[in-house]
């Protein structure tokens, strides 16, 4: 696994600059408004963990992968670490905007209200757990190209069927529903199970990715 | 026995792959066919990058399918198409090899770039076609694997750096008596002076498997008008063309026919020749 690891550190390295960009918007964003940083937490983990998508894409390009997989290692091996290095992504990014907020708060003199970064750190990690459960098994099964397309169109399709939800219920009914969601939410077993789901999620994705790829030809 | 594939099949829309051949150990054994023949195909059922509908693969003995990390250090690959992204340097290429493998020697890797004139810190996108295949050679060659699967390893390579890789691929089997290469092209005169045995592939099958020496000395094109090819011997005959003048047969006992039929056009055999009789003329 060593091997592989080193070979997308390797190729991380040409979005060094997107990689700057980021912390510099980051920083502005934390700047102009430092409790804002759920949006900021979410929008970070999530773009640094996605920069793993980019390396299958690499992989890809002129038929890479069909030499990959003559190397020494199996595609078991080569999903997981995909899976590994995806979450050390998301991770890096996770810290390095905590420990920005953490700067920023410093220079501002500003004091950050601990609990409820701590809150939305631990939100925002479980967002970025899901989403790569998601992007990994899609871009296997459609390619860099076509899985691009499909992980926009899924996304959307989550958002309009929310909004469509929201908009089908009405009046009382809508008004329940939404009594009823803050019922929940404000269970203290529903940390526990939402983290049980993720957890859950992210191993089905692994087995699912591993059973594309053992299945796909190159 | 190295490699040992057993009538394994393989269906496409347009193209089906049925063959069996085998790869002895200490030898060098070449694939020929035309574009599309199935070389590229039968090379991706030996490393499963495809899955077969039928048939066995046996690589060092083992079902190919089941190889270990370590059975697979011992494979030395180029791929007609692929490699580490573009995006990287052999130095780099290097690195990761240097993690995978455990007999890599990376000093000498270095060393070998040099001398073939491959740039260490250049991205391989920038380089030409021609240096592109030496990394691939270089790559393949350089962990001390038992057996090279090359695809079309000197495609790109002009005739100089073809003699280079040519000659490296000779002195790799000369460190050792057990090791064995398989390898195709389309360039036959690259596996003329190479290879101990060859095999044809024509539309996914195996039309010839014959030692390239016997090709060169005993193979054959007699050139004979209609009535001297009533008169023909046909026992030795394994391919037969009509042309304008009357028939061009291919034979495997050239001899024969340059003793008892002195007055025909007897050719010696070209591997090129050979292939084209193959492919383009019909049964006796």
């Amino acid at each position: 696994m060593k091997g592989l690891w080193k070979k997308d550190w390797y190729l991380m390295k040409e979005l060094k600059k997107t990689l700057i960009l980021m912390m510099l918007l980051v920083l502005f964003i934390l700047f102009t408004e430092l409790n804002n940083m759920i949006f900021v937490l979410n929008y970070m983990t999530i773009l640094s963990s996605m920069m793993v998508i980019n390396t299958f894409a690499l992989d890809e390009q002129k038929n890479g992968n069909a030499f990959l997989f003559t190397l020494p290692f199996s595609r078991k091996t080569y999903v997981t670490e995909k899976y590994l290095f995806g979450m050390i992504l998301g991770i890096i990014g996770w810290g390095l905007t905590i420990a920005a907020a953490f700067a920023v708060s410093m220079i501002k003199q500003t004091d950050l209200k601990w609990g409820n970064l701590g809150l939305q750190g631990i939100v925002a990690f479980g967002v970025f757990i899901v989403m790569l459960g998601i992007a990994i098994p899609i871009q296997i099964k459609f390619g860099a190209e076509k899985g691009r397309i499909v992980l926009i169109a899924a996304v959307l399709a989550v958002s309009f069927a929310g909004a469509g939800i929201m908009s089908f219920l009405q009046g009382e009914k809508r008004e329940q529903m939404m009594d009823q969601m803050q019922w929940i939410l404000r269970q203290k077993w529903i940390g526990a199970a939402v983290g049980a789901g993720i957890v859950c999620l992210f191993v089905i994705s692994i087995l699912y990715s591993i059973h594309l790829i053992e299945k796909k030809e190159y | 026995m190295l490699l040992e594939i057993k009538d394994i099949k393989k269906q496409y829309k347009k193209f089906n792959l049925h063959c069996s051949m085998e790869v002895m150990e200490g030898r060098i054994t070449g694939l020929i066919g035309q574009n599309g023949a199935g070389k590229s195909t039968t090379f991706k059922a030996i490393l499963n990058l495809i899955h077969l509908d039928g048939g066995e693969i046996l690589l060092f003995g083992k079902d190919h399918r089941k190889l270990t990390t370590q059975d697979r250090e011992k494979i030395g690959v180029v791929l007609s198409e692929g490699n580490f992204s573009e995006r990287m340097t052999p130095r780099e290429c290097a690195q990761v090899l240097n993690s995978l493998y455990q007999k890599f020697d990376i000093q000498n890797f270095y060393e070998r770039c040099e001398k073939m004139g491959v740039a260490l810190n250049k991205q391989i996108k920038e380089f030409s076609t021609g240096m592109q295949a030496k990394l691939k050679i270089l790559i393949a060659l350089s962990h001390q694997a038992d057996f090279l699967i090359l695809d079309e390893p000197t495609a790109g390579l002009d005739v100089v750096a073809r003699g280079e890789v040519l000659n490296l691929l000779r002195e790799y089997m000369e460190q050792e008596e057990e090791r064995a290469i398989l390898i195709s092209s389309h360039i036959s005169s690259d596996l003329e002076g190479l290879c101990d045995d060859l095999y044809m592939i024509h539309q996914g099958k195996i039309v010839l498997h014959e030692e390239t020496d016997r090709i060169l000395s005993e193979y054959g094109v007699l050139k004979v008008e209609e009535k001297q090819y009533q008169r023909l011997e046909k026992k030795y005959l394994i391919r037969v063309k009509k042309e304008s003048f009357g028939y061009c047969c291919l034979t495997n006992e050239r001899q024969f026919y340059m003793e008892n039929y002195p007055g025909i056009v007897t050719e010696k055999g070209s591997i090129d020749e050979v292939i084209e009789m193959m492919i383009q003329g019909g049964t006796v």
